[in-house]
């Protein structure tokens, strides 16, 4: 009974989802729209290795921009297309996750914290200074979009206008949501949850916790990296200002309040944190301020985040349906 | 050929920038031994006691030691906040919520002194900064001179206390095992606020050290803190000694490393430190087997 | 009968201290071996020697014939070692459902590529998750399956703890006081269980205080004290032993 409601429920918001674009008058708000897309994947991303196994990852803003730069040089100085860019920018993004994966092993806590931080500011300052590679400080303009896609020479979609861009961004988000959920509630996403629990128990209990915890940084720089590879050829313009420390905290309240280790946290959150600050634009210059507020309030008074308030709520029947959400 | 009046002067200036990084890494490594609690916020004490400092000072017709006493005793305060609505709720709950609070309150703290004080740089100008001593081809401003004596007089004070006094003795015995602590009596809530206090007073005091040698802004704390934790990891969690060691050793790297290779890349020194450290040793140069406070 | 483990010159200093000393011993095939001695004897860290949660300073294990001293602890597992903890040790923000289940993993042997493309992998995962429920019917923990761990009593963790080292699907269990703050009528049900588990073929090697339970149900035991054996035996030989008495009650003659 449960189950058939849940496909129901899912093709409502899908269709709504689909529908969405064509009912939203001003530009602007689409673009916000799918601004918070590419936050619910970097949430998400971020949620894989800080929520689920416990580590806290504050060069997250990396992966993005590596995803976002690896992109924009393949195609800009290869020639590759978009379409291929995409999925290997994903790729160098993962090389780069077991790459700062391998000396996190043995850190946790607070070290692992300050080293990812560092690693983070490094890969700053590298897109800073490899100018030739990078152009610095100034950023790469003029990143061309995807190239249309033609159906048997009458059906075209071209990314001319933002409506396109919003389909691309939701089957991305669709694909990769999906993957992200298979994997919470497999075997996988257990022993994740194990390590965050206990990782010496985890590995009494005969998971390799090595391999593991880089098979998680991988994932979680895949994700990461899709996304600013989205971002590059969308917004047709990245230089390293985006991808700051400022922007790993602001991911991090993200999966915070959303609700560290589920899967419909980060998503929330992401929603959440891309609309807020729109509404807030009278107090903007206290934006960064008050996520720092919630940040600490959120981790002592509602360490569940809005899923944990959420689940206390909703009557048991429809929790059990939640669960490992 | 490197000449060896040059390699003294920068190691000097180094070793005045480590002791104010030794200043910091000691409240840092205090929280980390006693309470096992990571602040991630530890860098904004150091801020906010420059800023007092540049206003107590003003406030107080320019006496520059007494501001320096002010601001010590407004963070020591500000410290003991800490403790009361950022750590001792999470108490006994793991590393990471405190980590995640007290990130939340630094990022707090730092806008809300960019909000207040503006993002443009202060200077605090004191009367010590123009004189300059000259000795052997080293120069060194009063001002310099007086933070590296005013540390090593915090740090014997520091060391005394950890070892002579009652209190001392109790946030050892807290550092080495809790529960045996707690048997024995020692409320390890009224510990905690002490080592707060100290932190924060000797984060001032280095923020206060500071501002008259270089420039006042509010991110101020960010760098600091990491270049704390660097300290605070290479010396060994908890390890006093180790943190001071520590910290003079790191900034007479970076002052060597700036001076000698790149001062571009002169904050990158201690990252590039910190990673080897961690990759050869995980636990840290000394790691948590060293957890006595002396 | 054929030793399944086999432990000779076991040696552990913390500092300059010996936890264990020269220490040997063996393990029967489908025997239960009882391991006991004074607080501080050393037996625990024997455990966490055969489990490569620390390092022995001296000595060499074999497990089935095959070294197992240098082998990482999942590798241990893997080998068909499965132990509990004397203070447990439960992943507490799980629930007991997915506690059992994750100690499946080298059962399951889940690789990422098949998790997310291979539906006989969803598949095998079910069949996991029906046995992790068997499992937990077993140890008579079913009804909390989708509780979280951290809301157990003490009893019911230790319950839970033999589960998860069941799903392991060990020949050999390593039981660190299975028993221990457990009242008569819990301690009953865990013999119970424990002979059920030995009638299934496993080995078990078994650390506790209890005498009463120790005496009933050992073939063989094994003294330790200050990390050096003193006694080994049947239970009859062993409880009339005067080296034994002497560790246990002081310097008393009988």
């Amino acid at each position: 009974m449960k189950f058939w409601m849940k496909i129901l429920g899912g093709l409502l918001i899908l269709a709504g989802l689909i529908y969405l674009p064509w009912t939203i008058k001003s530009p602007y708000f689409l673009h916000i729209i799918i601004v918070s897309g590419i936050f619910v994947l970097l949430a998400s991303s971020l949620n894989l290795i800080t929520g689920c196994t416990g580590r806290l990852n504050l060069g997250h803003a990396a992966f993005y921009g590596i995803g976002a730069y690896s992109s924009t040089l393949l195609v800009m100085k290869l020639g590759i297309s978009v379409w291929f860019g995409m999925p290997l920018a994903g790729l160098i993004t993962v090389f780069f996750g077991i790459l700062i994966g391998i000396p996190c092993l043995k850190l946790k806590g607070a070290y692992l914290a300050i080293t990812t931080l560092a690693f983070g500011e490094i890969t700053r300052l590298a897109m800073m200074n490899l100018v030739p590679l990078t152009n610095g400080p100034l950023g790469i303009r003029g990143i061309p979009g995807p190239p249309p896609i033609i159906f048997r020479n009458s059906l075209l979609i071209s990314f001319d206008s933002k409506i396109s861009y919003y389909y691309l961004l939701l089957a991305l988000c669709l694909v990769c949501l999906l993957i992200i959920k298979r994997l919470l509630n497999s075997q996988i996403g257990r022993t994740f949850m194990a390590i965050r629990e206990d990782e010496v128990r985890a590995e009494t209990v005969g998971i390799d916790t090595t391999q593991i915890k880089i098979m998680n940084f991988a994932l979680g720089a895949f994700f990461a990296g899709i996304a600013g590879s989205f971002y590059a050829h969308y917004v047709r313009f990245i230089s390293p200002d985006t991808f700051t420390l400022n922007e790993t905290f602001t991911i991090l309240t993200m999966v915070v309040i959303g609700g560290l280790g589920t899967f419909y946290g980060p998503i929330v959150g992401g929603i959440i944190f891309t609309f807020l600050p729109e509404l807030l634009r009278a107090i903007a210059e206290y934006r960064m301020m008050i996520y720092g507020l919630m940040m600490s309030v959120a981790i002592i008074f509602m360490p569940e985040g809005i899923i944990g308030i959420l689940q206390s709520w909703i009557p048991w029947r429809i929790k059990k349906g939640l669960k490992l959400e | 050929m490197i000449p060896t009046t040059e390699l003294a002067q920068q190691a000097l200036n180094g070793l005045v920038m480590g002791g104010v990084y030794a200043l910091i890494a000691l409240g840092l490594t205090l929280i980390f031994g006693i309470l096992d609690q990571a602040n991630f916020a530890h860098g904004e004490l150091y801020m906010m006691g420059a800023y007092a400092t540049l206003y107590f000072s003003e406030f107080l017709g320019g006496s520059y030691s007494l501001a320096l006493i002010f601001a010590m005793v407004a963070v020591a305060f500000l410290g003991l906040l800490y403790e009361w609505l950022l750590f001792r709720p999470l108490r006994g709950m793991g590393h990471l919520p405190a980590i995640i609070s007290s990130l939340g309150a630094s990022i707090f703290l730092w806008n809300l002194a960019l909000l207040i004080f503006g993002s443009a740089p202060r200077q605090m100008r004191t009367e010590l900064s123009e004189i300059t001593l000259t000795f052997l081809g080293i120069s060194l401003t009063v001002q310099r001179l007086l933070v590296l004596l005013i540390t090593l007089g915090l740090i014997i004070c520091l060391y005394l206390m950890i070892m002579k006094t009652r209190m001392g003795k109790a946030m050892r015995a807290t550092a080495q095992d809790p529960e045996v602590a707690a048997l024995l009596g020692i409320d390890i809530n009224r510990i905690a606020e002490m080592t707060f206090i100290i932190g924060g007073a000797l984060a001032a005091a280095a923020g206060a050290l500071i501002g008259p040698i270089f420039l006042i802004y509010p991110a101020m704390g960010l760098m600091a803190c990491l270049k704390a934790f660097v300290v605070v990891i290479l010396g060994g969690l908890g390890n006093v000694v180790g943190a001071v060691i520590a910290g003079f050793a790191l900034g007479v790297i970076e002052s060597l490393g700036a001076g000698f290779i790149s001062s571009a890349y002169k904050d990158v020194f201690a990252f590039l430190v910190l990673i080897l450290v961690l990759w050869a040793r995980p636990e840290g140069i000394l790691g948590k087997t060293a957890k006595k406070a002396g | 009968m054929e030793s399944i483990l086999n432990v000779e010159g076991l040696t552990k200093y913390f500092g300059g201290l010996a936890a264990v000393e020269d220490f040997d011993l063996y393990v029967k095939k489908g025997e239960i071996l009882s391991l006991i001695g004074p607080n501080g004897a050393g037996k625990t860290t024997t455990f966490n020697l055969i489990t490569r949660l620390e390092l022995p300073t001296r000595g060499k294990i074999t497990f089935k014939g095959k070294g197992i001293t240098e082998l990482r602890p999942h590798e241990i597992v893997e080998r068909g070692i499965a132990r509990t903890f004397q203070l447990t040790r439960v992943f507490r923000k799980m629930t007991l459902l997915e506690n059992v289940a994750v100690a499946q993993h080298l059962v399951i042997r889940p690789n990422l590529w098949s998790t997310l493309v291979s539906p006989s992998e969803k598949k095998r995962e079910k069949e996991g998750l029906k046995k992790a429920e068997e499992t937990l019917q077993f140890v008579n923990l079913f009804p909390k399956r989708e509780e979280l761990a951290a809301n157990l009593s003490l009893g019911e963790q230790k319950r839970l703890e033999l589960a998860i080292a069941l799903s392991m699907d060990p020949e050999l269990l390593l039981l660190d006081e299975p028993v221990a703050g457990m009242n008569p009528k819990e301690t009953e049900e865990i013999i119970d269980l424990i002979g059920i588990i030995r009638e299934k073929g496993i080995t078990i090697f078994l650390i506790e205080h209890d005498m009463k339970m120790v005496m009933g149900i050992s073939e063989r035991i094994i003294v330790l004290n200050y990390g050096k054996k003193i006694a080994e035996g049947s239970p009859e030989e062993v409880s009339q032993n005067p080296v034994v008495l002497e560790a246990y009650l002081g310097r008393r003659h009988q």
